[in-house]
């Protein structure tokens, strides 16, 4: 599964970098087709989602984003910049799996299933 | 269950949480967008770091250098002046772009097309005062300088190349946010920004408030309690110098008119403590025999500061200091010559004017007895996601009326009551210096460039609004103070009530010709200073304001300067942390008199003891500034509560210096007797009442919550009250009225120290930071040595050699 999903995060980046924000969910939906489950799925494409926001998330952190992330998190009423990371990486996740899920069933549509 | 059907379910929920993630709800910015690290806030990770190398634009004629010093001070250097301000604008966009156009936006009426309808009434509010009306009319004054305009535009030109260079993903955090894009500057946001500056600093009208009480307590009430002229005050020039010029000669009216007033609209009142000092020694009491200058100017403290600290530098051109984000030039510093600085002149060129329409059309409004066409202005208010709305505002001669049915403006709401002013259902006008034709910018652009008294006095000129008292150092060994605008000459009281907008001997007649408005150059005292306080005694013919600060501030001032005969920077930097609370030196001594231990409680008594030991400084520690502060309020919430109400429905109370000077002179007034009692009290009764109820209070604090620096404290908020974006509990010294003007929200915006020597030495500092994002260090390093009291040696000189840094070349 692993080498499925590193080349899928890789190409979430790509995407983002072209695409709105939510380009991403795109490249989840057409994961499916790499998948025979639903729940491989969903896995493949939430893990991808995730590995394509908050290891970048924690190296702007840890880049000199401390402060601006202790601003942002202030401001959003968290105590801690890490929830502030943590919340981002909720929200993708949730994303990730719903494209996932809508990817799957498009698949099956598409196979006739 | 059919897989159309799970996809279709699938693909409307994630398409809609897509959309709902992709805008705002309520303060909460379009997390979608906003916590993508490719999009929103973390994208903009080092966006303040300064570019190195060369950049390139067509717009230049010549190469432009620029140094970025260790106080991130961007220094230009360019061989003529459109290079100058063109780089000018794109640095302060670079670092500045979000708050100058939010405040563009927000003095203009608009803030609603970004924050929604909550700031319809706000909007509506700055349309109908005439804050875009003003700013045409000194555009199109703007319009046809030669000299003037073409730096403008090369200013403008500036701030949008750095606008243009920017993808939506480089937009500065705020716009995130908030969810908006910056628009193209244009001459006209910088002209806003300039008028929106005046209504800070001459928006304290009190005429509403004045009218309401002589109508309500009779004119004698007033005159009493709000003298004019206050049996002591230490005006800016000094007592008895003659004013040797012929005055206008004013129509004044037989009977003064009296308008009747109280219904249901507010007019909002800048915060108390806008306010500034400034003064100069000259070389006979320095000790190095040079003059030395002092300005620090008090405002409202934000974050992106107010102020942004500049060197400009071209042929004829080498000047520094500070300037508000969004206009050029430099407003307050100095040049190998002169220095300046300002203070507030308090001038009353804000007056109200009762209005009678023909009908309900307000097509036609009477003056001089006949009927006049008015003017109608549809101001289009954007609103973010709602349909767009209109107002159509009417204009008379006298400038637009503010209100002209009850709740106009309903979304100021009571949080903006200030006095309990308020405004009639009526049309009433508001006549506004800052609506006038005027060239502020191009007054302070020739004090840029001059050389000596004689062109800083020619370039003050023009300066028409905010009336400020500028003073004035150079290495020619000349002091001077000017108290500068041009103000309307008025008649004795003219405008300290609302007047009768028929009869034109209430208009304003004439200006106070530039050569007659109070000024001194080179004192025998060897020094000048001003603290927003009288600008003259009572032989100056023009009257200029019903309000003025109370001399607490200048009297210490002055007593400090005197003491001064050899004075260096150092002694005149410690002169603006003076912490020495006028009031309490003044009344303590009376009121502490007045009690007696044995009347008074335990812990009264340990209070009692304490507060005389009390040597009347607001140090951060003081727990006595604390008392103080509680008690004074208290005696003035006894004297003046009972006849002059409290909360939302108060008259305007007397300042201090009215009680300063009851205590002191005239323990038996009147006023001290509560009058919902049937005894009569006196100032021995208040004294002891409010002791007690001040003993009460602070004792329910612990000792840390006691001290003065964290008892009042200073928060330095987001300007846009951005929770997190701000700096909160700031534990800082001094207070209101004290020349450490430091408060909960305002305080000394920028300090500046500059010794006039052949090789200038500049020391300044404003409680911010250079940048404007706020996940940069620069955003607020200055903060903490601004609290430590500390000042910046400033880099200055001639080239770009002369400056360390990071250099940057533009071509």
């Amino acid at each position: 599964m692993i080498r499925k999903i590193i080349p899928l995060a890789i190409a979430m980046v790509l995407v983002n970098l072209v695409f709105p924000w939510w380009g991403f969910t795109l490249l989840a939906v057409s994961s499916a087709w790499l998948c025979n489950s639903l729940k491989d799925s969903m896995l493949i494409s939430v893990r991808a989602s995730l590995l394509s926001w908050v290891p970048l998330l924690i190296y702007i952190y840890f880049s000199g984003g401390h402060i601006l992330f202790n601003r942002v998190s202030t401001m959003m009423g968290l105590p801690y910049p890490f929830l502030l990371i943590l919340g981002s990486g909720i929200l993708v996740a949730l994303l990730g799996a719903l494209a996932g899920f809508c990817g799957f069933y498009l698949k099956e549509i598409k196979h006739g299933n | 269950m059919h897989p159309i059907i799970k996809a279709g379910v699938g693909l409307v929920t994630l398409i809609s949480l897509i959309l709902v993630l992709n805008k705002p709800i309520g303060n909460i910015p379009p997390l979608g967008k906003f916590l993508s690290p490719f999009t929103g806030y973390a994208a903009l990770l080092n966006s303040d770091e300064l570019p190195t190398g060369e950049l390139n634009f067509d717009a230049l004629t010549e190469p432009v250098e620029v140094v970025w010093d260790t106080l991130r001070i961007p220094h230009i250097f360019a061989n003529n002046e459109h290079d100058l301000f063109f780089v000018q604008g794109y640095v302060m966009a670079f670092d500045r772009l979000w708050q100058m156009e939010f405040q563009a936006h927000a003095a203009g009426g608009r803030l609603s097309e970004i924050v929604g309808e909550k700031a319809i009434g706000y909007d509506q509010f700055q349309r109908r005062i005439g804050m875009v009306y003003g700013a045409k009319n000194t555009l199109a004054v703007l319009e046809k300088d030669t000299e003037l305009y073409p730096n403008l535009l090369a200013f403008t030109a500036g701030i949008n190349a750095y606008i243009n260079s920017l993808s939506p993903t480089q937009y500065p955090l705020e716009y995130k946010i908030l969810d908006y894009s910056p628009e193209a500057w244009t001459p006209l946001k910088t002209c806003i920004l300039l008028k929106s500056m005046a209504w800070m600093l001459t928006g304290r009208s009190t005429d509403l408030a004045y009218t309401r009480i002589a109508n309500d307590f009779g004119m004698d009430t007033l005159e009493e309690l709000f003298p004019i002229f206050p049996k002591e005050y230490d005006p800016i020039i000094p007592r008895n110098t003659p004013f040797n010029f012929e005055p206008i000669e004013l129509k004044s009216p037989r009977n003064l008119y009296q308008s009747t007033t109280d219904a249901s609209q507010y007019l909002p009142q800048p915060p108390e403590a806008i306010g500034s000092n400034n003064w100069a020694i000259s070389g006979n009491r320095s000790k190095s025999g040079n003059p030395i200058l002092s300005n620090d100017p008090h405002l409202g403290l934000n974050l992106p500061s107010i102020w942004y600290m500049m060197h400009l530098n071209c042929p004829n051109l080498n000047v520094m200091g500070v300037t508000i984000a969004g206009s050029p030039g430099i407003i307050l510093g100095f040049n190998d010559n002169i220095s300046w600085g300002a203070t507030n002149g308090y001038d009353d060129v804000m007056d109200w004017y009762d209005i009678t329409f023909k009908d309900s059309t307000q097509s036609e409004y009477r003056y001089k007895n006949k009927w006049h066409s008015t003017r109608k202005v549809i101001e289009e208010i954007k609103i973010k996601g709602q349909p767009t709305i209109y107002d159509t505002v009417t204009y008379t001669h006298h400038g637009p009326v503010v209100w002209d049915h009850l709740n106009q403006t309903p979304a100021l709401g009571k949080s903006q009551v200030r006095h309990g002013v308020r405004q009639t259902a009526e049309g009433r006008a508001l006549r506004w210096l800052a609506h006038d034709a005027s060239n502020e910018l191009r007054s302070l652009y020739f004090v840029n460039k001059a050389e000596n008294y004689f062109q800083f006095v020619d370039a003050l000129e023009t300066y028409t609004c905010p009336g400020q008292n500028f003073v004035y150092a150079d290495v020619n060994g000349n002091i001077a103070i000017w108290h500068s605008g041009n103000q309307p000459a008025k008649w004795d009281g003219q405008g300290m009530l609302i007047m009768d907008g028929n009869d034109p001997v209430y208009d304003w007649q004439a200006t106070i010709p530039h050569e007659q408005k109070p000024h001194i150059l080179n004192p025998k005292r060897g020094f000048v200073s001003s603290a927003n306080q009288h600008v003259t005694d009572e032989d100056y013919p023009y009257f200029l304001s019903s309000f003025f600060w109370m001399s607490y501030r200048g009297a210490q001032i002055n007593r400090q300067l005197d003491k001064l005969k050899s004075a260096n920077v150092d002694d005149m930097k410690q002169l603006q942390f003076d912490i020495t609370n006028g009031k309490a030196r003044n009344v303590l001594p009376v009121l502490l008199n007045i009690l007696f231990p044995e009347k008074l409680s335990d812990d009264a008594n340990q209070w009692l003891s304490t507060m005389k030991a009390w040597d009347y400084q607001n140090s951060k520690l003081s727990k006595e500034a604390s008392f103080f502060n509680t008690w004074r309020k208290q005696l003035e919430y006894e004297t003046w509560a009972d006849e002059f109400g409290h909360g939302d429905d108060q008259y305007l109370w007397p300042y201090f210096n009215q009680l300063d000077e009851m205590i002191r002179f005239q323990p038996a007034s009147k006023w001290f007797d509560n009058t919902t009692t049937a005894k009569k009290e006196t100032l021995v009764d208040i004294c002891y009442t409010a002791f007690n109820q001040t003993v009460t209070e602070i004792n329910k604090l612990d000792s840390t919550q006691m001290e003065w620096q964290n008892f009042q404290g200073t928060d330095i908020l987001h300007i846009a009250k951005i929770p997190g974006m701000g700096r909160v509990d700031l534990q800082t010294s001094g207070g209101v009225d004290i020349i450490n003007a430091t408060r909960l929200r305002e305080g000394p915006s920028w300090r500046l120290v500059i010794e006039m020597d052949d090789n200038l030495q500049p020391f300044g500092i404003y409680p911010g930071g250079q940048s404007g994002y706020p996940g940069s260090v620069h955003y607020d390093d200055y903060v903490n040595d601004w609290v430590n009291e500390k000042f910046y040696e400033l880099p200055f000189g001639n080239t770009a050699n002369d400056i360390e840094g990071s250099h940057l070349l533009y071509k």
